[in-house]
């Protein structure tokens, strides 16, 4: 193994990197020649400057992208033998999961994955909240990010429909329904996004689309986007102060978080194997094991887990477009955070007020989840009406959280 | 001090996730089955087989297996229209029923063995059956012993998913693979680790 740093050094002179003699050396040397191989690899991996006191919080990046890798690879699979119509498509999972080698494994890998994805999107995402990541210089970042988990509720909503159960259909039926609560063209617009009045053919074969060209093409070009511009402006890091990238307070990329994120990495896909191979039905919804039928409702329509907070949402207001707003209204108010919350000082859990506020909406989030799992009736709506208050309150006081906090910091200072 | 401020929150965090995640399965029940363990064995699976292809082939279909002796789907013998008129209901698919329930197939058991006596409020067919979310049931009863229900149940468990005994194999050999690995990566990683102490 190279020395340390030495990676970054040889980034840095302007010597042959590798050995004419060697058959390894004449490779790499072909290669970048006419290629900016290595010296993109040292860039990006393992010459990278990365703060030496990264906690476990930062590893969850990487994590999606090995998650990633798996939903598109377990992904291709499955699409080289599913069938996107209406008549074929829950016989073509059957057939997946009974005759193909392998494919009840493939199908299972995938099911799992999805929910691994999100659960590691939640804790990046949050860890992002947590420690100010979506503060200057990271704007762009954080935008990107966003952008990308509203990509991952497509992919998510666009691949539930796939199998054809129950479940799929009629989630369908109730989330493009929200769209006849727009006013004047509510009803042509959902006319519009389902090919139809109501789910049918033409949605899965367009859900198919988005699913299998759409959603891989935008992770791909998304991902890339939020990596470039991480290292534009380099990893933060716990304290909520930027490292000197000169200093013995960065540490190249690899070994350390290779290493690091290798054995985490493992370890998850540990438990993701777990409960596929073991529990694959763990995350899944028993409705949709029965074929959709258009003319038998479900008795109770519910979402994935993923999405029970923002299901809550929805239906806290019993009114329909009032509730479509708030939906949106969560999701977008994301956006906004880093003009919402103006204090400079990144690291939420030093700042006096927000610690407790973020505290608090993490509970209200358990809350929001849990609240989503029961019918909106009797105490559960008066809760769900609460925890909606609660999950906006937390994003519509940080401009006065932070003005209060910036005070206080200034009192200190005198 | 900040350091364990942050593993607190993370640990919110993760209970969080799975308190929002646990949420989901919680479902209401008529009656909880009674936790039965579903036989595995060949004779069992084998009787249990029997009866589905003629008792219960009467009314419910298995579409997404098929006849070895034919090569055909299983189709019910009961026409949907005459289902329809007869019970108000067309009666569900079998195939994947062990795992289209939240009871899973101890449920199976529970309703084969669940019904009882209706003191006549009951309009359907079935009358009245203490696990059925409804109460009262279209299936009449198929007066089934208690040891055919167990073998139905097994059956129809493995129909379910049929790949259980190589899913768990293969899911030993997948984990003790990658929690080796998983452990050979720590141990690097630590190794890596304590070249930067100084």
């Amino acid at each position: 193994m190279d020395d340390l740093g030495s990676a970054q050094e040889r980034a840095h002179t302007g010597e042959p990197r590798f050995d004419p003699n060697r058959l390894r050396g004449r490779v790499y040397m072909w290669f970048d020649r006419q290629l900016p191989m290595t010296e993109f690899l040292d860039r990006h991996i393992t010459a990278y400057p990365t703060p030496r006191n990264l906690n476990y919080w930062w590893n969850f990046g990487s994590l999606l992208g090995f998650l990633l890798v798996l939903q598109i690879l377990t992904g291709f699979f499955l699409a080289t033998q599913y069938k996107g119509d209406p008549t074929l498509a829950f016989e073509s999972v059957q057939r997946i999961i009974r005759d193909v080698e392998w494919g009840w494994m493939i199908q299972a890998l995938h099911a799992t994955g999805s929910s691994f994805l999100f659960a590691a999107l939640y804790i990046h995402m949050l860890r992002g909240m947590a420690f100010g990541s979506y503060k200057e210089p990271r704007k762009l970042l954080w935008h990107l990010g966003v952008i990308m988990f509203l990509l991952m509720i497509l992919a998510a909503f666009s691949g539930y429909l796939l199998p054809w159960g129950q479940m799929s259909y009629w989630a369908a039926q109730v989330i493009t329904d929200i769209f006849t609560a727009i006013p004047l063209i509510g009803d042509e617009l959902t006319e519009w996004i389902r090919g139809g009045f109501v789910v049918g053919a033409p949605t899965l074969t367009r859900m198919v689309a988005i699913h299998f060209v759409l959603v891989p093409i935008g992770f791909a070009v998304l991902v890339l986007l939020h990596l470039a511009a991480l290292h534009r402006v380099g990893s933060g890091n716990p304290t909520g102060v930027d490292i000197d990238k000169k200093s013995d307070q960065a540490v190249t990329f690899h070994p350390l978080f290779t290493a690091k994120d290798a054995w985490f990495g493992l370890a998850v896909f540990a438990l993701l194997f777990a409960f596929a191979f073991f529990l694959p039905d763990f995350f899944l919804n028993p409705d949709n094991w029965i074929e959709a039928d258009p003319l038998r409702t479900p008795s109770e329509i519910e979402p994935e887990w993923y999405f029970l907070p923002f299901f809550t949402i929805l239906r806290a207001i019993p009114n329909k477009l009032l509730g479509v707003i708030a939906l949106l209204s969560s999701l977008s108010i994301l956006f906004f955070l880093p003009v919402l919350d103006r204090l400079r000082v990144r690291n939420g859990m030093r700042r006096p007020i927000f610690r407790w506020a973020f505290l608090i909406f993490l509970i209200d989030l358990i809350a929001l989840g849990w609240i989503g799992a029961h019918p909106p009736l009797g105490a559960y709506l008066v809760a769900g009406l609460i925890a909606t208050v609660i999950y906006f309150l937390f994003f519509l006081s940080l401009p006065l959280i932070s003005r209060v906090e910036s005070r206080m910091i200034q009192e200190d200072e005198r | 001090m900040t350091r364990l401020k942050g593993w607190l929150v993370g640990a919110v965090m993760v209970v969080a996730l799975f308190a929002a995640s646990s949420g989901a399965f919680a479902q209401e029940e008529a009656e909880a089955p009674p936790d039965i363990s579903v036989p595995t064995d060949k004779a069992s699976i084998d009787a249990g087989r029997q009866t589905v292809l003629s008792v219960c082939i009467n009314c419910h279909s298995l579409r997404y297996i098929r006849s070895p002796e034919t090569n055909r789907p299983y189709r019910s013998r009961l026409d949907d229209k005459a289902a329809q008129s007869a019970y108000g209901v067309v009666p569900p698919d079998l195939t994947m029923m062990a795992r289209a329930r939240p009871g899973g197939a101890p449920y199976i058991y529970a309703l084969l063995t669940g019904y009882e006596t209706d003191p006549g409020d009951c309009t359907t067919a079935g009358g009245r059956n203490r696990y059925f979310p409804a109460g009262c049931i279209a299936m009449p009863n198929p007066n089934l012993s208690e040891e055919q229900a167990l073998d139905v149940t097994a059956y129809l468990a493995q129909v379910a998913d049929p790949n259980k005994d190589i899913r768990i194999r293969t899911g030993i050999g997948v984990e003790i693979v990658t929690l080796l690995l998983t452990g050979l990566a720590y141990l690097v990683y630590r190794r890596v680790k304590k070249r930067y102490k100084h």
